[in-house]
């Protein structure tokens, strides 16, 4: 009998057999010194590993509590743009009209894109990394969506330090991971996301940003949107 | 959203993250900061949003916390491939079957859990230490429910095993 002793144990011990299979791999346990050892040793080394367990000393509740207390709430950000003044457009229409266009420019227009944006977007149009500095951490596992690591360099984009991951998948789609200290900043137009992260998502021309600031600094950048989601989702950002 | 039904939230899985904590850093003082710093992150997502299954979120903020605060300090764990390691140990001739493991202290059941290769540190952390199911911790790691048993027999077997050895080395 051909068998994976190493992941028959695996699954046995993690509950992941319905009842018949597990009867039947408990009856083979009895006769295969392979798989008793394979099952005795993660047995061990789970108990093992229980053993280091401890309550949480009771000055970090107290801590806890008081960090709690003491964390003032943010007040929300107004982006929405003021209306212009009635009471200047019978004197200075010409300048109250250039005078909305140009706020209209810089707060929401979508054309005053953040550099650290401009950059990413750019270095992914031209299959560019943000630099040749060897990144800190391996590469983000996202084999779940068949995305393999064709490359990663860190550098710095508009004095933000940057490390970018390429990835592509089976049908040559692309999605690169940009990781921060940082939070990036948000990009003109971007629409927020549900959920508890405050995530957002923007399109600049074919190329789709979604952006993280918690629980991690993130921007992943792709051409198809499903597949950035699920990048972001994979991530857990979203 | 009320801070209170936060901080009760927080503090029914304090043991949990606690415990995530001490296994994902080397001290307990750097323990205690990243489980401050997961409360503070959680806060503001919390007041935007609760989520569905706290215990889960607060465990993949602070999981990622920890990972960002290897990437600041330029430390990880160790990442050493267990394949290897295993084949050193049984070249070792060493025999774990009926090794009493009792002597091991916690600090060396804990440095050992410390020098395991990142992902299967992970897994233990949060399934065998933190408490976390399967199910649940495959979704804070953003793993496949069988990738992440897999982590977690391999990295319980390097443990049994390079205890064992261990414990061997001491008695001689």
């Amino acid at each position: 009998m051909t068998h994976d002793a190493e992941g028959d144990a695996a699954r046995f011990l993690g509950g992941d057999m319905l009842p018949p299979e597990r009867e039947a791999f408990g009856g083979h346990l009895l006769r295969c010194a392979e798989c008793w050892a394979e099952v005795e040793q993660g047995r061990r080394g789970r108990s093992l590993a229980e053993s280091t367990r401890t309550a949480a000393p009771a000055a970090l509740r107290d801590h806890v509590r008081a960090l709690v207390e003491a964390e003032p709430r943010q007040p929300v950000p107004l982006r929405r743009i003021p209306p212009p003044r009635r009471l200047l457009l019978p004197l200075g229409v010409p300048v109250a009209a250039a005078a909305a266009v140009a706020l209209i420019l810089t707060l929401g227009g979508g054309t005053t894109e953040p550099p650290s944006l401009r950059q990413a977007v750019a270095d992914f149009t031209a299959q560019r990394l943000p630099g040749a500095q060897l990144p800190d951490l391996s590469a983000p596992d996202l084999s779940q969506l068949d995305l393999q690591p064709v490359g990663a360099g860190g550098g710095t984009y508009a004095g933000l330090d940057v490390d970018g991951y390429a990835y592509r998948d089976p049908a040559g789609r692309r999605v690169v991971v940009y990781l921060s200290d940082e939070p990036f900043p948000e990009a003109p137009g971007a629409q927020l996301l549900a959920g508890p992260d405050g995530a957002w998502v923007v399109e600049r021309g074919d190329v789709i940003i979604l952006c993280a600031r918690v629980p991690h600094a993130l921007l992943v950048v792709g051409q198809d949107d499903r597949l950035v989601r699920s990048a972001a989702s994979a991530l857990g950002v979203l | 959203m009320d801070d209170a039904e936060f901080l009760d939230a927080f503090t029914e899985h304090l043991d949990r993250l606690h415990n995530l904590s001490r296994s994902l850093t080397s001290c307990p003082q750097d323990a205690e900061d990243l489980v401050s710093e997961t409360c503070l992150l959680a806060l503001g997502g919390w007041r935007r949003s609760p989520p569905d299954d706290p215990g889960a979120w607060f465990a993949t903020i602070c999981l990622n916390a920890a990972r960002s605060s290897y990437r600041r300090q330029s430390v990880r764990p160790t990442e050493v491939p267990a394949e290897q390691w295993l084949l050193d140990l049984a070249d070792d001739g060493v025999d774990t079957a009926g090794a009493a493991l009792t002597a091991v202290d916690v600090r060396t059941v804990r440095e050992a859990v410390r020098r395991l290769p990142g992902p299967q540190l992970e897994a233990i952390a949060l399934m065998d230490l933190a408490g976390y199911t399967a199910a649940q911790t495959a979704r804070i790691v953003g793993a496949p429910r069988g990738t992440v048993l897999a982590r977690v027999h391999r990295g319980r077997k390097v443990l049994a095993q390079s205890l064992a050895a261990e414990r061997e080395e001491r008695t001689r």
